[in-house]
């Protein structure tokens, strides 16, 4: 309710007022209580935590008391939304929301609230604040929709969440190292599915009321370089990162230096946004890392042909993987334990046998079908399919969503951010 | 960085986006699918593995015993419980045992679905023994600690599927399992094969086509679970809560209304395991009676064939055992 008002009536006020202090003192205020909400209700804990850490390291006696705060579900998401909203009509590319209903539609609009994608008010307000039309496709691109978000999320994230559950809660000394590889590349499709599943419902079921939501993913595991995963992964953020965050710092068009300086801002607070801890920090810097150093070494080291593209995905992939593990690790320790157990101690035991089975089992048939919408550059190639080969294609679907429910439903992994 | 830019959500020039009439199409070849489905699991349900071909021949088996009861004019005798009666009782043996001690005239049958507990009991008798000729006229239950005491079921989709009657459902969910979940699951369950034999679906699936499944599953499992119990010791869970017997007293009760005399047997184990004085207390209250078989006399370890199941000996002790239990009660 704070976030909608305070978005809601200092937005009014930028756009009523003439004077330029007046527009940045409302629009720093709405950053303020907007980044406090958020620093308060998810970092409060983490701040506090860290400097009485740093200070008992530093042998200064503090005495803390720690607030046991319950997170809002979705802050992370719908602070960034109303961000946007008021940082556009502060640059004039919307007009501010006169219907308070409108605007706290736009915060709270329930399909894509808690996880994304993180609308922007151009897109997203006008289809709010206008009546909705009929229109044709509508159905059948909601329906295929909401079918595949569900077999991402059932099928593929739920079922490789338990198996990667199991590698990441193991005791150390009772896994192998590539047992630990297998429980990498579980989280990995793990948090695909999650994600990329709730936003494709969400989606979907958006189609079906009329409106028109962002996509999140484009098939992710299929980039060749950092760049590109950037464009196909979590895209409502790394764009909202990109025009909000890291071009106002002066993006690539500052010296060299400043670049690096602005990448790794970029990716160390995109880290941050994801959680309230030290490990979610250093996935934003491996990011930034990798970003600066592809930024450096370009293209230089483009391999050429569909072997070389192959190899820079497979490669590509694995350096993703190298970053879930920091992601997913409940502590330092554990994920510098399982990096050099990967790199230490190969052999395959039942679980990894289990493990690799399982996702050739359940992964396998999406990143074909994913191979086959990237080599058309178009995610609603199974539209254009004769009806009967759709109808296969969710036939398969339901088969394996009724067969192979997983034995523990997860809850979205990104309901906590 | 990309080469290009594609508007990936973008149809091509001059494609159409398929017609609400045509999606409709596809929509009716899934839900055809999916009945079809049901259909086959329908089929296949009776010859999925041994438990699902035991529990599809319970109406038959007790009709059997009916007959044969009508015949012979002996009282009725079930043998109740789940994979440790199964295994634990021979049949042969107990009536060679009750013949070699005198005689005593018994008709019996076993009714022992693999992994059940209490809450299955409860449902399981009352949807097959429903009916004045249906009920023995003694049902002796075989248990081990865990499977007396109120818990979660075992496995919620079999429970809902085999166990329940479609009338009992409502009872289900007031008295056991009042979540929105359990209600759902247990509903779909109850009216569809395919849902409620999932479980034998997936595995039989995975079986053949992921290598290692059932180690990897299983180890995976303890993992897990090892993990969860280390979790709660740190957080400093709260001692365990006692156990509870409510739904003992509703089977008793239901077993005593319908003039049904109950033996309760404390299965043997490798080691002597602690049963419950309360639920001692609570069989003895309704007037019905254990029988301990916990210390047989000349059973040890090597009677079982992997640590929980009685083998071929073990087997053939309790049974002996048990035929001179009965022989002493029923005479």
């Amino acid at each position: 309710m704070t976030t909608t008002l305070v978005n809601y009536f200092t937005a009014i006020g930028i756009e009523n007022s003439d004077k330029a202090t007046r527009h940045r003192w409302l629009l720093g205020f709405s950053a303020a209580v907007s980044l406090g909400l958020l620093a308060f209700f998810k970092y409060w804990g983490f701040f506090t935590e860290s400097a009485y850490e740093l200070m008992t390291l530093l042998g200064i006696p503090v005495q803390m008391s720690t607030l046991n705060i319950i997170l809002p579900v979705g802050i992370s998401f719908y602070t960034f939304q109303t961000m946007s909203y008021t940082i556009d009509v502060y640059r004039g590319q919307i007009k501010a929301s006169r219907s308070l209903v409108n605007f706290a539609l736009y915060v709270a609009y329930f399909p894509q609230l808690v996880a994304g994608p993180i609308e922007r008010s151009v897109s997203l307000m006008p289809q709010i604040e206008n009546p909705r039309s009929r229109r044709r496709g509508d159905f059948a691109e909601g329906l295929y929709l909401v079918m595949l978000g569900l077999f991402l999320k059932v099928v593929v994230g739920d079922n490789l969440g338990f198996i990667a559950d199991g590698v990441f809660m193991a005791e150390p000394g009772t896994i192998t190292g590539t047992d630990a590889l297998v429980g990498v590349y579980c989280f990995a499709f793990q948090i695909y599915g999650d994600f990329a599943g709730y936003s494709s419902i969400a989606r979907g079921v958006s189609k079906w009321l009329g409106i028109d939501l962002m996509t999140n993913f484009r098939m992710p595991y299929l980039a060749r370089n950092p760049s590109d995963f950037w464009q196909r992964w979590h895209i409502s953020l790394s764009s909202w990162l990109r025009d909000y965050l890291y071009i106002p710092l002066g993006g690539n068009r500052v010296s060299a230096g400043k670049v690096y300086r602005n990448l790794m801002i970029t990716m160390l607070l995109g880290g941050l946004w994801h959680g309230a801890g030290w490990t979610f920090i250093v996935w934003g810097g491996l990011h930034g890392l990798i970003l600066c150093g592809y930024r450096a070494l370009g293209d230089r080291f483009t391999l050429p042909g569909r072997w070389g593209r192959t190899l820079a995905t497979v490669f590509f992939f694995h350096l993703i993987c190298l970053t879930w593990l920091f992601f997913r690790a409940d502590s330092f320790a554990q994920a510098w334990q399982m990096l050099s157990l990967i790199f230490t101690d190969q052999g395959l035991s039942e679980l990894s046998r289990y493990g690799f089975g399982m996702i050739a089992f359940f992964c396998l048939p999406l990143m074909v079908y994913e191979i086959w919408l990237d080599k058309a550059h178009s995610l609603r190639r199974l539209e254009l399919v004769h009806w009967g080969w759709r109808s296969a294609v969710y036939c398969y679907i339901v088969f394996m969503i009724i067969v192979f429910p997983p034995p523990v439903f997860g809850q979205f992994i990104y309901f906590q951010f | 960085m990309a080469k290009k830019f594609h508007d990936y959500d973008a149809l091509p020039n001059e494609a159409h986006a398929p017609r609400l009439r045509t999606e409709m199409k596809v929509v009716a070849v899934v839900v055809i699918f999916v009945l079809v489905l049901e259909i086959v699991a329908r089929f296949l349900a009776p010859h999925l593995d041994y438990d699902r071909k035991h529990i599809h021949a319970f109406d038959q088996t007790l009709s059997q015993l009916e007959s044969d009861a009508l015949e012979s004019g002996a009282p009725r005798v079930v043998f109740f419980g789940n994979s440790l009666m199964m295994h634990g009782l021979k049949p042969e043996i107990l009536h060679d045992e009750l013949d070699r001690l005198g005689g005593l005239d018994i008709e019996t049958a076993k009714i022992t679905p693999v992994g059940t507990a209490m809450l299955d009991w409860v449902y399981l008798y009352q949807r097959y023994f429903e009916g004045p000729e249906k009920h023995p006229d003694v049902l002796v239950v075989g248990f081990v600690r865990h499977h007396i005491y109120d818990q979660e079921p075992i496995k919620l989709r079999r429970l809902s599927r085999h166990f329940v009657a479609s009338q009992d459902l409502p009872e289900l969910w007031q008295t056991d399992l009042p979540d929105f979940h359990s209600i759902v699951q247990s509903s779909l369950c109850s009216v569809s094969a395919l849902c409620g034999d999932q479980e034998l679906h997936q595995r039989s699936i995975l079986y053949c086509a992921v290598p290692d499944y059932s180690a990897g599953v299983k180890r995976n499992n303890r993992i897990v679970s090892a993990a969860k119990k280390r979790h709660a010791q740190q957080m400093g869970a709260a001692a365990p809560p006692t156990d509870t017997f409510q739904r003992m007293e509703r089977f008793i009760t239901a077993c005593k209304e319908r003039g049904v005399k109950l033996y309760f047997v404390p299965m043997p184990q490798p080691k002597v395991w602690p049963f419950n004085p309360a639920a001692a207390e609570v069989i003895e209250n309704h007037g019905m009676q254990v029988l301990d078989a916990r210390q047989i006399e000349g059973m040890d370890a090597e009677d079982f064939s992997d640590g929980y199941h009685l083998g071929e000996s073990g087997g053939e002790k309790f049974s002996r055992w048990l035929a001179g239990q009965l022989k002493d009660e029923l005479d």
